[in-house]
């Protein structure tokens, strides 16, 4: 279990690789980001992109899937707070990605048994590209006593 | 309906989201795909941890505020592309709960040399029940402008 005083700044993780299909991609925005830029095969093929794009969104929680099944339950986390997303490139079918984070901040509330930890992470594609770069800042767990 | 481009929305329009009522069985089935932590996922964990019951996981939050947004605005505009998202979590997010809220324009900056804008909003998530705000999200994006001919582009 990873608690706040293992969080040190400037500590590095590196995880994750999972590959988006076109029905991946399509089937998650159907349901949360119905744009036809992420739906729409024929619309798509025509725009910008050539074919459909992910969901920003969709990036984004597949990044915290990583994670998750990285670090499982092991950072014991209380509360995430603010995400900063800045969504830097395009993600189109048969990206494979993963993800870098850096300890930024921590600050320590020993009276409330816990601490503000601020990371930034890198979305990343197989070409080392940053797709959506995250900021966060949220609450950890002090190790208990 | 006719589309809007840039030029159509202006600083304090604002577009109503509608309801999303948050059951415990999607709070756990999103979880369970993208944020598989305890308290997203497992009742009884949950039932004995800080919060006292499940919560949505704030990726859940998120994609449902997304969701309410293409239908209350996003659906009607031409060629959109997002840029930077910033969300935070303002209280748990439990079953039982009615989502709704707003999205309101805080600006619209041209760049007539591009043909497009940058649109800029502010939105609340409120659970309906007890008027509190959940969630705020400003968000930016890129809008296409006008074309001088009138005439719809391709792309939609």
């Amino acid at each position: 279990m990873l608690y706040a005083e293992d969080l040190a700044p400037g500590r590095e993780f590196e995880f994750g690789s999972m590959t988006l299909s076109e029905s991946d991609i399509v089937e998650f925005a159907r349901q949360w980001d119905p744009l036809r830029i992420h739906t729409d095969l024929a619309y798509a093929k025509d725009g910008p992109f050539g074919q459909v794009i992910a969901s920003g969104l969709h990036t984004l929680c597949v990044f915290q899937r990583m994670m998750v099944d990285a670090f499982g339950y092991d950072i014991a986390h209380k509360a995430g707070h603010k995400l900063e997303l800045k969504f830097l490139r395009p993600v189109v079918p048969g990206t494979t990605l993963s993800a870098r984070c850096r300890i930024q901040d921590l600050t320590l509330r020993p009276e409330r048994g816990d601490a503000w930890l601020t990371m930034h992470s890198d979305v990343i594609d197989q070409n080392d590209h940053v797709v959506l770069a995250i900021g966060m800042l949220g609450v950890v767990l002090m190790r208990p006593e | 309906m006719s589309w809007m481009y840039a030029e159509d929305l202006k600083p304090g329009m604002e577009f109503r989201f509608g309801r999303w009522p948050m059951t415990e069985e999607d709070i756990i089935s999103f979880a369970k795909v993208f944020d598989a932590q305890p308290m997203h996922i497992d009742p009884e964990a949950a039932a004995a941890g800080q919060w006292g019951g499940i919560i949505a996981s704030g990726l859940h939050t998120m994609s449902i505020y997304q969701s309410l947004l293409v239908d209350a605005l996003w659906n009607d505009v031409v060629g959109k592309a997002g840029r930077n998202v910033n969300g935070r979590l303002r209280r748990p997010v439990r079953p039982g709960m009615v989502l709704t809220g707003k999205a309101t324009v805080l600006g619209v900056t041209p760049r007539p040399e591009k043909g497009d804008a940058i649109l800029e909003l502010r939105s609340e998530l409120v659970d309906e029940g007890s008027g509190e705000v959940v969630c705020i999200v400003e968000a930016d994006a890129v809008l296409l402008m006008r074309p001088a001919s009138g005439a719809p582009r391709a792309a939609h």
